[in-house]
């Protein structure tokens, strides 16, 4: 067991609380830049849109995990991210990497409008109102072909800098996407700790306290939303470079509801959930596929196998591990730290509403 | 962490396979027992019907080819992925076959949108793109050494089409009803070009929605210009909506869809509404009591290998994977890209086992065929009226 000494307040909002993170996450962070020696074009390929999913999974995370609003709508903003960089790629000579701040920013805008009016519901009528904005981006996406290529979609310019053409599908590119990862988790990470985050938390758990503690409910929603929407944006910008080709069914309401399935099979309430998440939602239907070409042909060549396995994996999921992946590992470690004396208990829900807000 | 250590594993040891499948390749996807072929198609969503029976004709075809213990002495390994008519799935499926499987050649992928998506990168990994499952002009234009086409484009079926009508029955008076699509547009492009070649002018057009259910309004107006025959850029609903709206509205006129329209649920919508609906076609649908010997037994054959009964789909797909066959004997024992496409470039007037115009290809030229049968339901089934039509 590890006793943390504290010497100083700041302490208290370190990213690595001690030694034990710095092994960790340095181990993690080893593996994922050492990935392209010992993984194939495949892979990399793959992980490349894993990192593209996390990113929005991230943006989602901090709405849904750490301010309590649920959002069905989150492909629609997924999708503005990348077609907005795909059209500043075709309308002006910009690199790929100004480009992709301006198409996150100009998502947030969007969502911040968006998020004044919305956010005066909660729960479920909020889910049915983020809902429709999937329904209606894909009819514009559909509908304004100037801009959008309609049904037919429209090619994306492929990024390059200074001359050199990246590979969506190889190692190079991959970089640019870990980068821009680690980019947006050490900002969620120091927003979190910052008073805007911690406001946003105060919300999740009880807006009657939050408001009794002087935090603007409203503003605090409306910023958690352009920032949440700015942050998914950013993902599909980069996913736009990963596709090289927008269709509007890229963006549809199955992607919404893949992001929030995403975040909870991770982890509700972890940025590191967001991350497990797009791994889990991106590489199982993948392994599956692989699988299947090792079975019989009369099983594997069952049409829609893929899909049903991958629902009935995540069922079993949602039912025998709620807090996700990451909270998992949370019980796993305890488990091992405070070795032999872990309660079950540890991890039940402490937390109790007040009958008012609870069926919000 | 846990995920990742597992992860690192499996990437470990599908490198190991990955390291070990190459050391024996001298052409991706070749060695000298095997070749690798590929499929992204929808086994899944909205088009599903027309990707299974395809899939499973191909199947088939490989399959009669390995039980002859494969071509020139490689086996056809026959790799399909399911993209459920999306896009993103599609890309994703193209990264397996093409980094993972190392695929020779893709045939038959399915759909113009997942086609554009993934040719980019097929082509960067110097991947034929064989007989995609879509006629759409985009396939072969611009001209690329590796994109094959064995049939009449949507184009080239109502260009056709239009001649047909113009010239043989004397219509004036040509009009187009069309999805305000790339695939719709197309269809109006072919009506078009092809008036303008016989002086005359389109009468009237009209174009909707993909999902479009009222067709009240169009008819109403294509009647007003006294159209005589609707070249017809549609699909499945939005070719029988317009049909059978003109049909209770009292409007006898000539509808002509493309081959996206000559499928058993058209011909057999309702037992018989649609008789009198045309399509134009690059093969002919066999029916399971079908007096031809030979089409019989095909057909009883594919129901023993599917399990199931074949669509006009299974009948393109069975096509293309045998004219894959033939390219592979024709390329010879050194199989590679460049033997390969010499192969297909050498085939000339070569008739499918499935029916269809005799195809033949040539050095700048990878489009089997530019003709097209035209169709007419009778009786609740797609009886073809003439021999393969050009313009």
């Amino acid at each position: 067991m590890r006793f943390v000494f504290k010497t100083g307040y700041d302490q208290d909002i370190r990213f690595f609380k001690h030694t034990g993170y710095w092994q960790s996450y340095g181990f993690l962070f080893l593996t994922a830049v050492t990935a392209p020696l010992y993984l194939g074009n495949f892979e990399i390929s793959e992980l490349t849109q894993a990192i593209s999913f996390a990113i929005a999974g991230l943006g989602l995370m901090l709405l849904v995990g750490f301010t309590g609003q649920v959002s069905l709508g989150h492909a629609a903003f997924f999708g503005i991210g990348a077609y907005a960089q795909a059209w500043l790629l075709a309308s002006f000579d910009i690199s790929f990497l100004v480009a992709m701040p301006i198409a996150a920013v100009f998502t947030g805008i969007i969502g911040f409008l968006l998020a004044i009016p919305l956010l005066r519901m909660t729960g479920i009528y909020l889910a049915i109102g983020t809902l429709a904005l999937s329904i209606v981006l894909e009819q514009i996406l559909k509908s304004w072909k100037s801009v959008t290529g309609g049904f037919d979609g429209m090619a994306v310019e492929p990024a390059s800098l200074l001359g050199y053409q990246f590979n969506p599908d190889s190692w190079d590119f991959y970089y640019v996407a870990l980068a821009i990862l680690i980019l947006v988790l050490a900002l969620c990470a120091n927003l979190l700790r910052s008073p805007t985050g911690r406001a946003m938390v105060a919300v999740r758990d009880s807006e009657v306290s939050a408001r009794s503690m002087g935090v603007n409910i409203a503003r605090t929603k409306i910023t958690a939303f352009g920032i949440s929407t700015a942050i998914t944006g950013l993902g599909g910008a980069l996913f736009a470079h990963k596709l090289q080709y927008l269709a509007p069914d890229g963006f549809n309401l199955i992607i919404s509801i893949t992001f929030l399935l995403m975040i909870v099979v991770g982890g509700l309430g972890s940025l590191q959930g967001a991350i497990l998440g797009a791994l889990v939602v991106i590489l199982l239907p993948q392994a599956i596929t692989i699988m299947k070409d090792y079975l019989p042909p009369s099983i594997g060549h069952q049409p829609g196998l893929e899909p049903g396995i991958f629902g009935l994996l995540l069922v079993a999921f949602i039912l025998f591990e709620p807090m996700g992946i990451y909270g998992r590992w949370r019980k796993i470690k305890l488990f091992f730290d405070i070795f032999p004396v872990y309660r079950k208990a540890t991890f039940r829900r402490q937390k109790a509403y007040l009958k008012t807000e609870r069926m919000r | 962490m846990k995920t990742k250590a597992k992860m690192l594993l499996a990437g470990v040891s599908g490198a190991a396979l990955i390291a070990s499948g190459a050391a024996s390749a001298q052409t991706r996807g070749v060695t000298d027992t095997e070749v690798v072929v590929g499929s992204h198609t929808a086994l899944t969503g909205p088009v599903a019907p027309w990707g299974v029976g395809q899939a499973a004709g191909a199947r088939m075809a490989f399959a009669e080819a390995n039980a002859k213990g494969g071509v020139h002495g490689r086996k056809i390994k026959f790799i399909v992925e399911d993209h459920g008519y999306q896009v993103p799935k599609a890309v994703q499926a193209a990264n397996k076959l093409l980094n993972r499987d190392k695929i020779f050649a893709m045939v038959g992928a399915l759909g113009t949108p997942m086609n554009n998506a993934v040719l980019p990168r097929q082509i960067k990994a110097n991947v034929p793109n064989f007989v995609p499952f879509t006629a759409s002009r985009q396939m072969i234009e611009p001209y690329h050494r590796l994109k094959f086409l064995a049939f009449a484009s949507y184009y080239d079926q109502m260009r056709a089409a239009t001649n047909y009508f113009v010239k043989e029955k004397g219509f004036k008076k040509v009009c187009a009803l069309y999805q305000d699509t790339d695939y719709g547009r197309e269809i109006l492009q072919a009506v078009n070009d092809q008036l303008k070649a016989l002086n005359l002018k389109i009468a009237g057009e009209s174009a909707h929605s993909p999902r479009e259910k009222s067709f009240v309004g169009a008819i109403t107006k294509l009647r007003k210009a006294g159209c005589q025959v609707t070249m017809m850029g549609t699909i499945i609903t939005d070719s029988i909506g317009p049909f059978l709206t003109a049909k209770k509205l009292g409007w006898k006129s000539v509808f002509v869809g493309t081959i996206a329209t000559y499928d058993l649920i058209v011909a057999g919508f309702k037992k018989g509404l649609m008789n009198g609906y045309y399509a134009m076609t690059s093969f002919e649908m066999i029916y399971p009591d079908t007096a031809d010997p030979a089409q019989k037994a095909w057909a009883d054959a594919f129901k023993k290998y599917a399990g199931r009964p074949h669509t006009g789909a299974s009948q393109l797909g069975y096509g293309s994977g045998v004219l894959f066959v033939e390219a592979l004997k024709r390329a010879g024992k050194n199989l590679t890209v460049d033997s390969f496409i010499a192969a297909m470039e050498s085939l000339k007037n070569y008739q499918m086992p499935i029916g269809g115009p005799p195809l033949t290809f040539g050095p700048n030229d990878h489009q089997g065929s530019t003709e097209a049968y035209l169709a007419v339901v009778e009786n609740a089934r797609w009886k073809t009226l003439t021999k393969p039509l050009s313009y």
